[in-house]
């Protein structure tokens, strides 16, 4: 390894929780490329990279779906970096005809304007029906009726070809009017992105392939008081298209289990991303109660907390990071923004000892005056 | 198969590290369900208690069979 490989860098912006930074339509994109170019290889999800009708492809960034990202961060799962995924449409049947058609004619356009490989193309049995839910917290949250039904038509996907899957299901129109009105003004929770999450989390529990949701929704009247970081939202038919983009060139997942069975282990390893070639990960103050937070914290991989708002307050206090004591405190930095971070990530990608950069700094000490 | 969105308190012993919270809470929550996707929500301390309060906000994979347990009041 010499300095000027990359740092591969996992950021994370939970979905649903209304960050300042990443709570909206892709936009947390910006900070993404950053963090990217400053790092050389992120690893992210969709929450922070689908923007809608706005996507940016980048080959430092891998993008990987929360659940699996749960399982690489805890070290279950290795990244298989890809040159193109296959990847199948899964159609909720409670589309109607018009909606389900423009998801066609997306999917169409990206194969015929940007080259993508998509299909096949399956539409589930029956409607699965898609339940928002609201948590004491704020974060929205919510479930489906027919998760067997989504299931089965995912796993013909799978069997006929699909390396990944992109999902579309039919999300109800009569959701709270005053929390969506809040939302595109640019103050409230994405009340639709919590079960979108849950969505994806089931259909890769379940089949270990890449997976993204873009819910269907009938498209709203003008806003003329619309937060820019909306707008992704608000620019064409369908959300399916960032979908797409990210699946083609999501990694594959492998399953530790999968490599010890092999043959040639060793060249095997060296060609995946794993949670111990983890640099930094990258985490919203306040957000801090996260399956794969805690997995990373648990290997002592260095934690750069991000000034970044949103409803919860599972703060680096309340989770007692503030209180480490020894060499463990030493992971845990701070920054009042995704500039700073990507300076902090520059700083460990190239050994230089954060301390160096900060004032007043202190002369150092000997271990036999304490 | 069942989908379910719960919302449960735990204690947070002060004796607990940080380093083994997550496979505690994974073990409470399989009391319920096998986790699908969950977060602490909020943290509360008591410090007369010597413990803390966490709220878990999930989602569980229900078995039919096995859902028959659950408890409604923690929806």
């Amino acid at each position: 390894m010499t300095i000027t490989d990359p740092l591969p860098t996992l950021l994370i912006i939970p979905t649903g929780i209304g960050c300042n930074v990443g709570g909206y339509a892709g936009d947390a994109i910006p900070a993404a490329r950053l963090l990217a170019s400053a790092s050389g290889c992120l690893i992210t999800h969709p929450n922070v990279m689908n923007g809608g009708s706005l996507y940016w492809p980048d080959n430092c960034i891998q993008y990987v779906e929360g659940y699996s990202l749960n399982l690489f961060a805890s070290g279950e799962v290795f990244l298989k970096p890809v040159r193109q995924q296959k990847v199948g449409l899964l159609l909720d049947a409670g589309l109607e005809s018009d909606l389900k058609k423009r998801h066609l004619q997306v999917a169409d356009g990206c194969v015929a304007s940007l080259g993508l490989d998509i299909g096949p193309v399956m539409t589930t049995e029956k409607a699965i029906q898609i339940n928002l839910k609201k948590g004491m917290s704020g974060s929205s949250w919510g479930n489906i009726e027919e998760p067997d039904v989504l299931l089965r038509a995912a796993e013909k996907l799978k069997q006929a070809g699909a390396t990944a899957i992109a999902v579309v299901t039919r999300f109800p129109d009569e959701s709270d009017e005053l929390e969506t009105k809040l939302y595109r003004q640019g103050h409230g929770v994405d009340i639709i992105a919590g079960v979108e999450a849950v969505i994806s989390h089931f259909l890769v529990k379940h089949l270990l392939i890449p997976c993204a949701h873009a819910p269907g929704l009938a498209p709203l009247p003008i806003d003329y008081d619309l937060d820019p970081r909306t707008s992704g939202e608000e620019i064409g038919y369908t959300f399916l298209q960032s979908v797409l983009v990210g699946l083609s060139r999501a990694p594959d997942l492998i399953y530790k289990s999968e490599i010890k069975a092999k043959e040639n282990t060793l060249f095997q390893v060296n060609t995946l991303l794993s949670n111990r070639d983890l640099g930094a990960v990258v985490v919203p103050q306040g957000a801090l109660g996260g399956e794969a937070v805690l997995s990373c914290i648990e290997r002592f991989i260095p934690l750069i907390i991000v000034s970044n708002q949103g409803v919860l307050n599972v703060s680096s206090t309340k989770m007692r990071l503030d209180s480490l004591s020894g060499n463990r405190d030493k992971n845990i930095l701070y920054a009042e923004n995704y500039i700073e971070a990507a300076g902090l990530i520059t700083a460990l990608r190239h050994a230089i000892n954060v301390k160096s950069l900060r004032r007043p700094i202190d002369c150092l000490k000997q271990l036999n005056d304490e | 198969m069942n989908l379910e969105f719960i919302e449960l308190d735990l204690d947070w012993p002060f004796e607990l590290s940080l380093f083994d919270l997550k496979n505690y809470i994974l073990s409470k929550l399989l009391e319920y369900g096998e986790p699908l996707r969950w977060a602490i929500t909020s943290v509360t301390t008591h410090s007369e208690k010597k413990i803390q309060l966490m709220s878990i906000e999930v989602v569980l994979i229900i078995n039919q069979d096995k859902g028959k347990g659950i408890n409604s009041e923690l929806s």
